[in-house]
């Protein structure tokens, strides 16, 4: 067998081209294919943490819903900070007391003697 | 986390051009499976083009061990990268342009070894006992003359009448003109037909 080697023809060679693919050829393609499936699975091809390498479209999903969530978040705390100057406006109405508004909406208890010291002073 | 699934049967498919026994619907529907987490597909994906990449990297790096390392890591970025793939082309072109320039980018980096000593080994004159040694002692003397063509000569070549891409696809894959890519051939099989000229059909 000699592969014949036409240099001049815009066309493949086959003789040589089936020479050189018996050269190259290396055998167990399965081993290797296994392999690479293994490095895949662990690198995370073909799982959820490949969601983020996914088409525009789904990182584009992916981002909507990430910042959906912080502009709720933050929507919710603005409105429990909001909520207090309301609670305590109320209860200062209702009793009267100015101090008593700020005893009720306090977030922690007061101490002892400062109650003992309104007190004493109403 | 699914298993490694079995692998596909036509591993070792016929001679030609890989990945062609399926249609480019077929191969960008197994793309997507591969996209929406399908493990399964990912071999099925793949498997048709092993033989094709691990050749083409044993051409540019003669090392084989190296050229296997080459192919796998570069196999293993494509997939890491599939997302990049424009499912509207062949998948086939797009993967042996990741593998082709992985091992052009580690021959860069690594001095190659190629194998030597071939010349005395088949010099001498004594009778081949037959046509399988033949065969096996031509597919040694062609890899050695392989390995003194300079790089972009033999990935043309291989890729061309190894591999049955383009000159226009083959172009595209090393990022020259087809017209660059038609010489390469040119000068590949004018040397390997020097280099092999005292070949003789026993």
């Amino acid at each position: 067998m000699r592969p014949e080697i036409s240099e001049f023809s815009p066309e493949r060679d086959p003789a040589l081209g089936a020479a050189l693919r018996a050269a190259l050829d290396r055998p167990d393609d399965a081993a290797f294919l296994a392999a690479v499936l293994e490095r895949a699975r662990l690198a995370g091809v073909g799982s959820s943490r490949a969601v983020l390498g996914r088409p525009p479209w789904t990182r584009a999903a992916v981002a909507a819903a990430v910042l959906a969530a912080l502009v709720g978040g933050m929507l919710v705390g603005t409105a429990a900070r909001a909520s207090q100057p309301f609670d305590n406006a109320w209860v200062t109405a209702t009793t009267g007391n100015a101090g008593a508004g700020a005893l009720f909406t306090a977030e922690q208890a007061p101490d002892a003697s400062i109650l003992f010291a309104s007190v004493a002073v109403n | 986390m699914r298993a490694v699934s079995p692998l596909p049967p036509d591993l070792d498919g016929p001679p030609g051009r890989p990945g062609e026994a399926r249609s480019a619907e077929e191969e960008s529907a197994l793309v997507a499976r591969v996209l929406a987490g399908d493990h399964e597909a990912l071999g099925q994906l793949v498997a048709p083009y092993v033989g094709s990449l691990r050749r083409v990297a044993r051409a540019i790096l003669g090392d084989v061990d190296d050229a296997d390392d080459a192919a796998q890591d570069a196999l293993l970025l494509a997939l890491v990268k599939l997302d990049q793939f424009d499912r509207s082309r062949r998948f086939g072109p797009w993967l042996m342009r990741i593998v082709t320039n992985a091992a052009i980018d580690r021959r860069r980096r690594r001095r190659v070894r190629v194998a030597g000593g071939l010349d005395e080994e088949v010099a001498d004159d004594d009778p081949l006992p037959d046509a399988e040694t033949e065969r096996v002692v031509l597919g040694e003397r062609l890899e050695a003359a392989l390995g003194q063509l300079p790089a972009r000569y033999r990935t043309a070549l291989v890729l061309f009448d190894v591999e049955g891409y383009s000159h226009g696809e083959i172009a595209e894959m090393l990022g020259v003109a087809p017209g660059t890519v038609r010489s390469a051939v040119f000068h590949a099989r004018r040397r390997l037909r020097r280099l092999l000229a005292d070949w003789r059909v026993r």
